[in-house]
């Protein structure tokens, strides 16, 4: 069986318009074979998981041979082609929330999988669910359960049931652990690893992270601009790229950490000490920050979610400082407590020795100006419908005086160029710009204020790694020329690895471990930082 | 497929409307026949090529009295519309910023309003006040202000989920300023579509408000009086009912088609 063809695809064109997405393709793929489909957003990797299932919106226009089982796809009726979807392809996609009817429970939802493809009884439906939730390793009772309960991860697991329980002979992941933090990602790596191996199934396995593909895949195949440009083994490609673009991929992956302190020659070891009789330019003091819950009880308030429970840290000049934790742990919760954007049950923060917290007025517009903030969300940090001037030009509101119209379109300019941008880029509108592009128009609208901090909250999360790199460069530079210091929230430890001093590691609201980042990489002391920094992908180092 | 009949919609739509507000527009300056005028000789005259629509009991051109209507029609819709987006938006916009006891207040407040039947209270305002167009406006622009109220709240939470807005906050600015800077404008399709609809359950309103004698008094021509009146003369005269009757129904429909159109062009959900 194992050297049956399972999948065979050649020469698969897809095209909306005269636009073509997936260009000649051709790959084939055996049972049992774990095929990584890698490449920046846009190169056309889930227009080719589609195209396979013959599931593209309905103005894609296609071509080529695919076949499965050595049964041509593209010359059977929709009818025939749905139940080769359920029983012979298996799909999980990237965000698991939107994969699942959200009023259904997941038990249910897997059986109507089961009664889809195979007339059973709904008791016999609803046994078979339960068998496939366990076997992808959620607990027994999880089938009753909504999908609000369930964590991200859990109902990632879900949907790998749902897209395994007729037992398919070919499994296609689109970007499946993306949307998780870094244990989950681990977790659901090694599901999928174990499912190929019990039921020699293939799997294609798309995703933009390298890392993530060359832990599980036996084959990568490197797509760009809707080509497969390179095809090999998962090792051949780790060690010799033989294409400029792959090895650009795989640099960018390949995170460097960051050379220890650069704060002062003189306590390359011991930046602590150093920086400790200085005194910091952010001080967070025991912030606890609460959330009101529903009231489960008529006669007495239900106790608070303590989201942030007693957080102390502080940033140096110059420092960059990461908090990491996976998502849930309180990170932004704490975030937007030190900027002040909402209010904290206790503690302090001070930022340049004046307290953020108490602060009104001009004194507040004086602190808010010291620290300005960058978002994950590269869409949804701009108002749609402003130009980038004016976007960028919003902080000015902090000033004592507005700057004259002359005046601000100078100063636009100059952090346009600042962050790799054109000064021309200033009267186009948000959505005339990539991910990448728009996280640095967002570093640019940080800067416009001159400020001391930059608190940055999982800034490079939704963008690719060859844009993630870019980026991340830009910023170390940034805080190099301008003596900017960074507050830098992240759940990818690679990422902090590459940017921080010093990192502070949070779990359920509380800081677990502190101290210098290759202090806590090398010998970490928590059962949680051990557990974070072992769940990472890691590449191989050649 | 779907792209073609949205676009025709939205374009018989607008003819429509376009069609009747010029009528209106054009009322103010001309009028076939002086709507005024009695002339008893002329009564009752069915359409024909002097008088296209023909001439009502007292002798007046129906043609003429159907474009005055339509003045009255839209200016009492339309005053409507903009007391509800003058008082309503606002409301939205600060329940939607201040959350807790401000939304909880602001909101159970536009219950209220709703609880009420609108077409009974609007009578019930008119015959307290007296009847007339300008009660008759404020009368349904006071239904229209809940409406408003609700479309922009909604709007406006999902608009403050966004990180924009928290990046207006690290710029240092209020809910006011990022409401009206942000939000508001964020919203303007939203609110078209809104007082489109609005419009023409407006249109519809004043047409049965005139119908029991509570709206614009006479001489002010009103499609709904002219219902009334025609009523009466069925037998005798059926265009009477007709046009009047066409006018409303027509004009309901091509807001309503604007509106569709509106909606499907701008994206936003129903």
């Amino acid at each position: 069986m194992s050297d049956a063809k399972l999948l065979e695809v050649t020469g698969l064109n897809v095209a909306f318009g005269a636009v073509r997405v997936v260009k000649d393709l051709s790959f084939e793929l055996r049972s049992g074979e774990v095929l990584g489909l890698v490449g920046a957003s846009g190169s056309g990797k889930t227009m080719t998981a589609l195209g396979i299932t013959r599931l593209l919106p309905p103005s894609a226009v296609t071509s080529g041979v695919v076949r499965i089982n050595g049964e041509t796809l593209s010359a059977i009726p929709e009818s025939r082609l749905r139940a080769i979807r359920g029983r012979g392809v298996g799909m999980v996609f990237q965000e698991p929330m939107s994969a699942l009817n959200p009023l259904m429970r997941v038990g249910d939802q897997v059986a109507e999988t089961v009664r889809l493809h195979r007339p059973v009884s709904r008791a016999e439906a609803r046994r078979a669910a339960r068998e496939a939730l366990v076997d992808v390793g959620l607990e027994q009772g999880t089938s009753d359960r909504l999908p609000y309960e369930l964590s991200g991860g859990q109902r990632q697991r879900v949907a790998i049931a749902m897209a395994v329980v007729m037992s398919p002979g070919l499994l296609i992941a689109d970007e499946p652990t993306t949307a998780l933090d870094v244990i989950a990602q681990a977790q659901i790596l090694l599901l999928l690893q174990q499912l190929v191996r019990t039921r020699n199934m293939g799997l294609i396995l798309v995703s933009h992270d390298l890392a993530v593909v060359a832990q599980l895949a036996d084959r990568v195949a490197v797509m760009s601009q809707g080509e497969i440009i390179e095809q090999a083994t998962a090792d051949e490609i780790l060690r010799r790229p033989c294409h400029a673009y792959t090895a650009a991929l795989l640099s960018a992956a390949r995170l460097q950490p960051k050379p220890a302190a650069p704060l002062s020659m003189s306590a390359r070891t011991s930046p602590p000490a150093n920086t400790a009789s200085m005194p910091a330019v952010l001080d967070v003091q025991g912030i606890v920050r609460e959330y009101p819950r529903k009231r489960t009880s008529l006669w007495r308030p239900a106790p608070p979610l303590r989201a942030v429970d007693g957080v102390s840290l502080s940033v140096h000049a110059g420092e960059t400082v990461g908090l990491v934790g996976e998502s849930g742990s309180g990170k932004s919760s704490l975030l937007k407590a030190i900027l002040a954007l909402e209010t904290s049950q206790a503690g302090e923060v001070s930022l340049l020795g004046e307290s953020m917290l108490s602060a009104k007025g001009a004194t507040m517009r004086r602190l808010r100006r010291a620290i300005q903030a960058v978002f994950q969300d590269p869409y949804g940090s701009f108002d749609p419908q402003w130009t980038v001037e004016r976007l960028i030009g919003e902080p000015f509101h902090l000033l004592a005086s507005v700057p004259s119209a002359a005046a601000r379109r100078r100063k636009v300019a100059v952090v346009l160029e600042q962050v790799g941008l054109s000064a021309s880029d200033a009267q186009r509108l948000p959505r005339e710009f990539s991910g990448g592009e728009r996280q640095r128009i967002a570093i640019a609208r940080a800067l416009v204020t001159e400020p001391k901090v930059i608190a940055f909250d999982e800034a490079v999360s939704a963008l690719d790694v060859l844009i993630r790199g870019q980026v991340l460069n830009l910023l170390a530079e940034l805080a190099q020329r301008l003596k900017l210091s960074y507050l830098f929230v992240s759940h990818d430890l690679q990422v902090m690895r590459a940017m921080a001093d010093r990192i502070y590691v949070m779990q359920r609201g509380r800081i677990v471990e502190e101290g210098p980042t290759e202090t806590v990489f090398a010998s970490p002391r928590h059962a949680y930082t051990q557990a974070l920094i072992a769940a990472t992908p890691k590449l191989p180092v050649t | 497929m779907s792209d073609s009949s949205r676009n025709t919609g939205l374009a018989l739509g607008a003819a429509i409307t376009a069609v009747f507000v010029g009528m209106a527009a054009l009322a103010q300056f001309w009028t076939p026949f002086d709507p005024r005028a009695l002339s008893i000789i002329d009564k009752l005259q069915p359409p024909g090529a002097h008088h296209w629509f023909g001439t009502d009991q007292l002798g007046r051109d129906v043609l003429s009295l159907i474009m005055l209507g339509a003045q009255t029609s839209v200016g009492v819709a339309l005053l409507s519309v903009i007391i509800g987006v003058f008082l309503g938006v606002p409301i939205g916009l600060i329940a939607a910023a201040r959350r807790g006891a401000a939304d909880e207040l602001l909101m159970r407040g536009n219950d209220l309003i709703f609880a009420f039947p609108a077409l009974l209270l609007a009578i019930l305002i008119t015959a307290v006040f007296g009847p007339g167009a300008v009660n008759a406006i404020i009368a349904i622009g006071i239904f229209n202000i809940p409406v408003f109220a609700r479309v922009t709240r909604a709007g406006a939470l999902q608009q403050w989920t966004r990180d924009y807005t928290l990046a207006a906050r690290v710029a240092g600015k209020g809910w006011v300023r990022i409401s009206c800077e942000h939000i508001l404008p964020n919203l303007v399709a939203l609110l078209v579509v809104q007082g489109t609809i609005q419009f023409s359950l407006g249109v519809i309103a004043e047409a049965g408000l005139s119908y029991v004698g509570l709206s614009a008094q006479p001489p002010t021509p009103s499609w709904g009086r002219m219902l009334n009146e025609a009523q009466t003369l069925t037998a005798l005269a059926p265009y009477l009912a007709l046009f009047p009757g066409i006018a409303v129904a027509l004009f309901v429909l091509g807001l309503n088609l604007l509106g569709e159109g509106l909606r499907r062009r701008s994206g936003s959900p129903a």
